[in-house]
């Protein structure tokens, strides 16, 4: 079958789907579901499941797969569906990816294996150019996710990335970039820009970047601010006073960021949208991402008051 | 998604209402907070009724403390 797919549908702002978690800590898909509704209806369209604000690595195959069931049923497009998949066997990624596209889903968001040990290009190159194989579809795209300095994980370099899309350009179509080094993306972008979507995940590189696709955390709690920074639009106010100083998408990012930096980043974005839902189950998170202190969480919630989210935001 | 059968839970003026997509639509721009999208009216009567009810939590325990 040929790919009917094509890259430039990728753009935008994708959240990294926060995921909420029932008092077992298995997935409370029906949460999930009202949450991606609740971002419809602010405008947003596609979504990144299991990435890396959704916990991905934290989730089963079996779990993952469930949650996207649900979640397509309950009305959202699987095209509009970019898949985290995670696991350093390409048998397992390959399985996994047959059985999403089964269901619907043809866009993949996927790591470099995770081991101990740095890999060379060549290697890295085999793991990918082994996976797609064993996939054996045509129509299905492959996004990398570039993980930065977040783990352990090897980014794949340019000369792996660049094998990758010579010897599958239907296939590799684009990468996320979770470093937060502006220079990290600018160099991605300069080197692959013109042929593949390459997506930025750190919101305070956005107005830098201007990248046509976004990977973004904060538009669980903020879609607004991010949909404007995207558009490079001040966020619309209705009571605007004359002299009075509005802040710009960008400003309230920053300010959000700062907040965060000092506390684990998933455990404080669930509690600021569990504020925002007045849903305490929001907080859960998944071990082994880490949970916010007594102390901790009273500090954001009050920095959280101070941030004042506004309606429009 | 189709919003336009669908409920909303949201807050304006310090209180908690239910309006349907076309009374939202209305409404001007930036004068409430949108708390949740339901399909049906009764979702969101069913969550209005949860946030009106820890409202009342809250102020109890602010009243005695």
């Amino acid at each position: 079958m040929p790919n009917n797919l094509s890259a430039t549908n990728f753009h935008g702002v994708w959240p990294d789907v926060l995921v909420p978690l029932q008092e077992d800590l298995s997935i409370d898909q029906a949460k999930l579901c009202a949450h991606l509704r609740n971002l419809c209806a602010k405008g947003i369209e596609h979504f990144v499941l299991f990435g890396h604000a959704g916990e991905g690595p934290s989730f089963s195959a079996d779990e993952k797969l469930s949650t996207v069931t649900h979640v397509i049923a309950s009305g959202v497009e699987a095209k509009n569906i970019l898949l985290g998949v995670h696991s350093s066997s390409f048998t397992e990624i390959a399985q996994f990816i047959r059985k999403a596209y089964e269901k619907g889903v043809r866009r993949f968001l996927i790591s470099a294996p995770l081991y101990g040990q740095p890999f060379s290009h060549v290697a890295l190159f085999d793991y990918f150019d082994q996976l797609i194989k064993q996939v054996n579809l045509s129509d299905w795209q492959l996004f990398t996710h570039q993980l930065g300095g977040l783990n352990h994980s090897t980014d794949l370099p340019e000369v792996a990335l660049t094998d990758l899309r010579k010897s599958h350009p239907l296939i590799f179509v684009g990468m996320v970039d979770q470093d937060i080094h502006v220079n990290h993306t600018v160099d991605l972008m300069r080197s692959f820009g013109t042929e593949i979507v390459i997506a930025s995940a750190h919101e305070p590189n956005l107005s830098i970047l201007k990248p046509t696709a976004c990977v973004s955390a904060l538009a669980n709690v903020t879609p607004n601010i991010v949909q404007h920074l995207m558009a490079n639009q001040a966020v619309k106010n209705a009571t605007q006073i004359p002299g009075m100083k509005i802040a710009k998408p960008d400003d309230r990012v920053v300010e959000l960021m700062a907040i965060l930096d000092n506390y684990p980043f998933i455990a404080a974005l669930k509690l600021m949208l569990s504020l925002h839902y007045r849903a305490d189950a929001w907080e859960r998170v998944r071990p082994p991402q880490s949970t916010l202190t007594k102390e901790g969480r009273q500090a954001l919630m009050g920095a959280f008051k101070t941030f004042n989210l506004q309606a429009h935001e | 998604m189709n919003f336009q059968n669908t409920w909303y839970v949201i807050e304006r003026n310090q209180h908690f209402e239910t309006i349907s997509y076309e009374a939202l639509s209305l409404l001007p721009e930036g004068s409430f907070v949108m708390l949740e999208n339901f399909e049906t009216h009764r979702e969101a009567l069913e969550e209005h009724k949860r946030l009106v009810k820890l409202a009342i939590e809250d102020a109890k325990r602010k009243l005695a403390s």
